[in-house]
Order: C-alpha cells, then structure tokens, then sequence
C-alpha cells in the first residue's frame, strides 16, 4: 500500500472527488497557481484547469459567499480559509447562511459546501493564527465539523464532506501535514462523517482526544502501558455531530476518562464531551472526567511558548496518573 | 408476577404486631415508597412503605395480629389479577412467610451529615456496591481524599466471598496456606456472639482516669498481715470490686440496663469479674458485692476462679451481674477499652499498679499509680454521669478508709 502524507491525503481526496463529479470546483487564495499555500491543492490546477481551481482576491466573505451561492445552485464547491481564525471575516456567511439554508428553505436548497481550513495551534505564529475554533463553530446548528487526525481519515473525511449534501468545515492541523500513513488505493474510500474511531483498545481508562492530541494521547498510552494501566484512545474524528455513543459505551467498560484537547476548556469540546458523560454514565463513572486543554488566553507569538500552553505526552501521562490513582 | 407485602422487622426486638390501617384498597395502584399500611409495636405505631410496585391485593384484616415475615397482601402486574386473587392464592402466600428482613435499612438515604464529614463514593462503586447488597458506609476509601472507587467495593466483595460466614482472618488477609482450622468451642462461639452483639447494639464510650493506689496498697499491706488469721489473701481486685460496688450503690443511675424501650435500675449491685480460661473466658458473678466484706469477696472470689477454670461454675453463678470488671494489668496492661458486657450498662477495666513521677503540691513524686479504664453505654450514661462514677471510685480508693462509711 501506498504511503501518503496528511497533505498529499487532502490532494488526493479532492482530486478524486473533482475527477468523479464534474460540478466539484475549488476557490481559495493561493490554492490554484501556488498550489495552496501550504502546498495542499499542488496539481489540481493543472488537472482540471483555472475554471475548477481558481484563486480568489485576500476576501473570506466574498470566498465563502461564493461557495454558498454556487452550492444552492446545484455546484459542489470547496473553498479553502487558509487560517480558521479568518473564519471572523466570515462567519455570518457560515452560520447565517450555509447552516441555515436546510432550515430556512425546507430542503429545497441543498447546501454541499465544504469549507478547508487549517488550524496552525503550536506553530509559534502567534494570537491571529493560532486558534482551535472547532469548539466555536461546533456551536452552530446545521454545520458538520470534521477534524481528523491521521492521512487516512483526512482522506475519507475529505471526500465524504465533499459528497454530503450539508455545509461541512473541515479542519486541518498544519502541524500534521507531513505526518505518513499507508493509504488503500480506492477511490470510494470514504470515513463516514459522525462516526468515531477507537485508535487504541484499553480497558482502564478513556481519552477522547482530538486533532493532534490523537498522536500524544497515543504516546501516552504507551508509556501507562509499561504501568500496567490499559488505556483506550478514541479519536471522535467528527466534532459534530459527537459520536456519543461510542464514547459512553468505552467510558461504561473504563469508568474513567480524559478529554484532551487543542481548543480551550472553557465552554469547548471538552466539556462538551464530559458533560454528556456525566449524563449517559454517572453511574459508571468511578473518577470525575478530566479535561486538558491549552489555558484560556491567547496564543503568544514564538514557539518557545509551546510547551506551556498546549497538553503535550506528559502533561496526559501524569493526568492519567491522577486518574488511575 | 406476584409482590408479596410482608410485614418488616422495625426493631431487634420486635416479634409481631398489629395491623391497625391500610392506606390502599383493594385494586389500588402502588408505586415503591408510598406509605402502604400502618402496623402497632410496643405502643409505636408505624408507617409501612411499598417496596415495589403493583396493584394491591388485601390478604389480612386491619386489627388482627401477625408475626415479622407474615406476608399480608400482595401486588399484582394487573388491576383485574388484583382484583381476581383468590383465596387459595392468598393461603399460599400466607403460608410461606417472606425471608425476614432485619431492620428496616435505608444505606443510601444521604445521612444527615454536614458536607465536611460526608463519605466520598464515586458514582460506580456505589452502584456495584448497591448490586452486591454492600452498604458503602462500611468501606474504607483508597481514592483521592478517601473516596471510596470500585477496587474497593470489589476488595470487599472479594473478601465477602473467601470469608466464610462473618469470620475474617488470615484468609481474607491475603496469607496463603493454612495452619490449622477447626471448628468454634461453644464456649468461643458464645463469646463470638456476645461481643458481637455488645458493639452491634449499644453506643460504647471509654473513659480513662489515673488514680493514686497508695492508701489502697497500704491497705493490702494491712490485710496480708492478718491473712493467717482470716485465711485468705485479699488481693489488690477484691479491694477496687469493692469500692467499685460501694460507688455503685451510691449512684443507682449507673447500676442500671436498657431493656427493651424502658430503663430499668437494678435492686443488687452484683459485679461480675472476667476470668481468663485457656481458651476463653468467664464472667462469674459476685452478687451484693456492696453488702460483702473483704474477706467475703476475696473468698468467693478465689472459689469462683478457681470453678471457672476447672469448669464446674454453675449457670446461676455467672448471671445476674450489674456490672463487670476486668484486671488486666495483671498481664502487664495500662489501659484497653473493655466491651460491654450486655445488658449491663458499664464495666470497668483497671490496670497494672505502677510507680509513677506525678505532681504534688508543686513537687515531683513518686506514687503508685493505677489506669481506669470505664466502658459504659452512652445511650443510658453520659459522659458526665460516667465522670462523676469515676469521680466517686478514685475518691474511694485513694482514701479507701471511707469505704466504712458505707458499710452494713
């Protein structure tokens, strides 16, 4: 099996999908001529041409306007906000407009937008462009949010957000772009949006983790192995809509769990997750639910920052540590 | 399928009572903790609720008579199966009395506690604890500020199922390989229960006083130089029996037992004097102590032991104790909490003699001094009433010459 990048994943999604179905297209600064401006639409232009692959002035709202008229008019159209903090230019086209076109139209209007964006958490970039906002967008009835944390499901996810008929933000940690997975050569690979996936198999204690936590929550686990502590890693890969079932069924066989998250604690996808935990499995629980996020500030500029702000390996180790004790 | 509503065990002592209402008739939809039917006990009238749901079938009268288990009526799944229970069904029910419930428990009301002092139990171990029939009140936490979790729910349940009957012990300890097992005396079983019983149904308190024994040694000094003359060797217990049976005379209140739901003060003060056996012990008792002399007591005294360890005490001879005193400083010891010896409402534990530095008169001395150590049961004595006991025994035995005052 081929190996694929995060990055190439994405290219590869869209490329297929825009192969499969003539009415796909994709707009978005820089993503035709300089292939994305992280390299993620590199090729498409020249496989589909300037019609399909078009690069649009420095206006999110005019960029997401775009997509949303061009998606009530029958297209399929991704559109690419380099950065979700931009998503502020342009929210009210997303909330105002795409996730209530359903509900204000009766379904006759379909709304198959996807909108790309990257969340660059860790990359030193300082307060404008360092944001999680799945939390906040997640808050928005009538959006899907998906945010995968490996090659593969980036791929499925990807294609599946561009063959759903609902607005979907999909959301890309920068950080993961050159993270390598072995990817099937099928293009009808597709990770339904709402499901999600249990990384790692442990009978001692839960952590929901999202995006890149995946990966360190996965480190950990290794390391509360050697403890003898089993611990399961369940990547809810959706944001929403949360696959809460599939959470309370592993929090009732752990009785613990830990929510670890880029975004913020207050009012985000932790407290989310725990408090429909507390709801579905009081009485299962045999700890309360922990969260760890970055603090509520904003994210200064320089990397050497990091490592205070943002849950790493052993910031979850010795959360799980408390939890197990 | 049938609810049978059998009549509860309120109170240890409670045997049978009366049906005197029921809240529902015949047919009448019940949900668990509606108030269901009123019973009579010893004077106490109490609610009964349901403990499950149904549809109600009357099986008994109000104003007749019934024993704990009884079973009185029935809940049914239907109005009509309600309405249509026959007799037979009835007499079956009836005939086959519910197991008895002991006590009436609610474990998992929350307790009338401030939040300071309340258990911590996490949501888990109180549900697994509930399924396993444990009350989680029992347990000790190993979580986070105590916090009882599961693993101790499970190390209880664990413990439970290795345990034979009520025993713990090396087994349940984790420790491997038996030594030896075989079966309890009844002399050991009868002593299992009684000290079980002692701390199930009575509110101990210990309280501890020194008292100077020098008067009482020099009092001994006296009693052994006449010993060829009386024949016996008053010992150091026979004296503190004594004034102990001289302080009970003088404070009734203490010379007294809860039987039942009344208090009732005893005529005789009769001490009884544990007696260390092999394997066991014995409570034979020295009746009127407070009408005895020296002589009489250590003379019985002597007797008494002495049958006890040969295994000739008759039954009367240990019954009828008011009160209990144990010696064990005679194995070196200061002071213990010593059990209630039921009904009786105190019993008194003394230690070894033993020259101590103490203060007097703004002077460092040495005095012989002795522990008391008084268990009494608070819910007839309060500590005040039990200090004041005390107060009067130390005053005798540090000045024991005033036990004549008391003399008949």
């Amino acid at each position: 099996m081929p190996s694929k990048t995060f990055c190439w994943a994405i290219i590869d999604a869209m490329h297929e999908e825009m192969a499969r179905d003539e009415k796909v297209f994709l707009i978005g600064e820089d993503v035709a001529a300089a292939g994305g401006a992280f390299g993620a639409s590199r090729g498409l232009l020249d496989a589909f041409g300037p019609t399909r692959v078009r690069d649009t002035p420095i206006s999110e709202e005019i960029i997401v306007g775009m997509g949303v008229g061009a998606a009530m008019t029958g297209r399929r159209p991704i559109v690419e906000i380099m950065f979700i903090d931009f998503l502020g230019l342009c929210l009210d086209q997303i909330a105002n407009q795409a996730a209530k076109t359903h509900y204000i139209y009766n379904g006759l209007f379909k709304m198959p937008l996807v909108i790309r964006t990257s969340t660059a958490v860790e990359m030193g970039i300082g307060p404008h462009h360092s944001q999680a906002w799945e939390s906040l967008v997640a808050h928005i009835p009538g959006l899907k949010v998906v945010m995968p944390s490996t090659p593969r499901d980036a791929k499925g996810l990807l294609k599946s957000a561009i063959r759903d008929d609902n607005p979907v933000v999909f959301i890309e940690h920068i950080a993961m772009h050159r993270n390598k997975e072995e990817i099937e050569d099928d293009s009808d690979l597709l990770i339904p949006i709402g499901k999600a996936d249990i990384k790692r198999s442990g009978t001692d204690v839960t952590v929901v983790a999202s995006g890149l936590m995946v990966a360190r929550a996965l480190a950990a686990a290794e390391v509360l192995a050697k403890d003898g502590v089993s611990v399961e890693v369940l990547d809810p890969r959706t944001i929403s809509p949360l696959d809460f079932d599939t959470i309370a069924e592993s929090v009732s066989r752990t009785n613990r769990c830990l929510v670890v998250s880029s975004s913020h604690k207050n009012f985000g996808f932790g407290s989310e997750v725990a408090a429909e935990i507390g709801e579905r499995c009081f009485f299962d629980l045999d700890q309360p639910v922990r969260r760890l996020s970055p603090p509520f500030t904003p994210a200064p500029f320089g990397r050497q920052f990091d490592e205070f702000l943002n849950p790493d390996t052993d910031d979850i180790v010795a959360a799980l540590r408390d939890l197990m004790a | 399928m049938t609810h049978e509503i059998a009549i509860p065990k309120l109170g240890l002592t409670m045997t049978d009572c009366t049906l005197v209402d029921w809240h529902k008739s015949d047919g009448d939809r019940v949900e668990p903790g509606e108030v269901l039917f009123a019973i009579e006990t010893d004077k106490i009238t109490s609610e009964v609720e349901a403990d499950g749901a149904g549809y109600l079938r009357r099986y008994a009268e109000v104003e007749s008579t019934h024993t704990v288990g009884s079973v009185i009526g029935g809940l049914y799944a239907t109005q009509e199966a309600a309405l249509s229970a026959g007799i037979d069904q009835q007499e079956a029910a009836a005939d086959t009395p519910a197991p008895v419930v002991e006590e009436i428990e609610r474990p998992f009301a929350p307790a009338a506690v401030d939040k300071g002092s309340r258990q911590r139990v996490s949501p888990l171990a109180r549900r697994i604890a509930r399924e396993a029939g444990i009350d989680p009140r029992d347990l000790t936490g190993t979580g986070a500020r105590g916090a009882i979790l599961r693993r101790d729910v499970d190390a209880e349940i664990e413990r439970r199922g290795k345990a034979p009957a009520e025993t713990t012990g090396a087994a349940a300890a984790g420790a491997t390989g038996e030594a030896s097992r075989r079966p309890l005396s009844g002399l050991r079983r009868s002593i299992a229960r009684n000290m079980m019983q002692s701390l199930q149904s009575t509110a101990q308190m210990t309280a501890f006083a020194r008292v100077d024994m020098a008067e009482v040694v020099a009092l001994r000094k006296a009693c052994l130089a006449r010993e060829a003359d009386t024949g016996v060797r008053i010992s150091f217990t026979d004296i503190v029996l004594k004034a102990c049976a001289i302080a009970l005379a003088r404070m009734p209140e203490i010379n007294a037992s809860i039987i039942g739901e009344e208090i009732v003060s005893w005529a005789d003060v009769n001490v009884g004097l544990a007696v260390a056996l092999d394997d066991g012990l014995l409570v034979p008792v020295i009746h009127n102590a407070d009408r005895k002399s020296l002589v009489e007591i250590a003379r019985e005294r002597i007797d008494l032991a002495a049958r006890a360890r040969s295994g000739q005490l008759e039954r009367h001879e240990m019954q009828g104790g008011t009160f209990s005193l144990s010696n064990f400083g005679s194995y070196g010891g200061d002071f213990e909490t010593p059990l209630l010896n039921p009904p009786q409402s105190a019993i008194l534990g003394i230690g070894a003699i033993g020259d101590e530095a103490v203060v007097r008169d703004g002077q460092i001395v040495i005095r012989p001094m002795m522990m008391l150590s008084m268990t009494f049961d608070h819910r007839l004595i309060d500590g005040a009433v039990a200090g004041r006991y005390r107060n009067v025994l130390r005053s005798l035995l540090e000045s024991p010459y005033t036990m004549l005052a008391d003399l008949r």
